[in-house]
């Protein structure tokens, strides 16, 4: 880990610069403060838009706080994940295109400590996101449909980080290996739907997967009670330390 | 739940996403080059609102 102090003040210069840490964590929020408003003023919107004939009623009934905020975690899975992807796809395949990569691979530093200050400085930026737009969605809800299950609430939290931190692991692995931004963004998304498919066909199998995180943190938040997420957190260390072995590969070989 | 009640919760929405809004043009204006013109860029920015500055920060930018 020669340099790794370095290269993390470059990395965390470089997110400033970039302004990663504005429109990153505006995203979240957004996403987090506008589905307990839409959850809440749903039959109003209805009313105001649809068509309906005179005298229609129309009830639904607003749900749960819990499974308003496992809706906006539905979102984050969604546009938050685009997001993540799109900020950082390039990371490593960027830095190669215009030169900084060969520039910081001459001096000494291994290429273990350049993959993981890009690693330290994504999670952090990725967590500070989700933690403003999970907690703006959290007060929002509590304001506008009731108090949720703080003990729910915070253990979702949790295992949601862990499975945003894992697509993040998997766009720096991609980026280290393909040349294209766009490919890398489409290979770590594509990982994400396909694990989320084969937890849907194989449920009682594969909870095992990072996916399971994911499905955990939901059902968690609507049903209550969390099915086992301890092999899926273990699974997924094992999966992120494979994947940053793997980017150093990806350099390795672009280096040699 | 009044008018000046909704007004106090959109409040928030709506600052966040004039100060994407405004971020992205600044971005915009002080970048040197961008992929594509600039003035389509700024239309973008204003008219897509919040996925509008997304796209900008993801594809716009050349890095220098």
């Amino acid at each position: 880990m020669i340099g790794f102090n370095i290269l993390l003040h470059k990395e965390w210069r470089e997110a400033l610069r970039s302004g990663k840490f504005i429109w990153l964590p505006a995203v979240f929020l957004l996403l987090g403060l506008a589905q307990p408003l839409t959850a809440k003023f749903m039959p109003d919107i209805l009313a105001s838009a649809g068509n309906l004939p005179e005298g229609t009623i129309i009830q639904i009934p607003i749900p749960k706080p819990g499974e308003v905020i496992a809706q906006t975690l539905s979102q984050f899975g969604t546009v938050g994940l685009l997001a993540i992807c799109l900020a950082f796809m390039g990371t490593i395949s960027a830095e190669r295109r215009n030169g900084t990569a060969a520039w910081v691979l001459v001096k000494p530093v291994s290429l273990f400590a350049y993959v993981a200050s890009k690693w330290v400085v994504q999670c952090f930026i990725v967590g500070f996101s989700f933690g403003l737009g999970f907690g703006g969605a959290w007060y929002y809800t509590y304001l506008l449909i009731g108090p949720p299950d703080t003990q729910a609430v915070l253990i979702s939290a949790i295992l949601y980080f862990c499975w945003l931190m894992f697509i993040c692991t998997v766009t720096i692995t991609a980026s280290a290996w393909l040349r294209s931004p766009a490919a890398a963004a489409f290979v770590a998304l594509g990982s994400s739907t396909v694990l989320q498919l084969l937890l849907g066909l194989f449920e009682d199998k594969l909870s095992w997967l990072p996916s399971g995180l994911n499905a955990a943190a939901m059902s968690t938040l609507t049903i209550g009670e969390s099915p086992p997420w301890v092999g899926s957190i273990f699974v997924t260390i094992m999966f992120v330390a494979a994947l940053m072995l793997v980017s150093v590969r990806g350099l390795r070989k672009m280096k040699g | 739940m009044d008018k000046s009640q909704l007004i106090m919760l959109l409040l928030p929405v709506i600052m966040i996403q004039i100060i994407l809004m405004v971020t992205a043009l600044t971005y915009l204006y002080r970048a040197k080059s961008v992929r594509g013109k600039k003035w389509i860029w700024a239309l973008v920015i204003v008219f897509l609102n919040i996925v509008g500055s997304i796209l900008f920060f993801a594809v716009g930018r050349r890095e220098s």
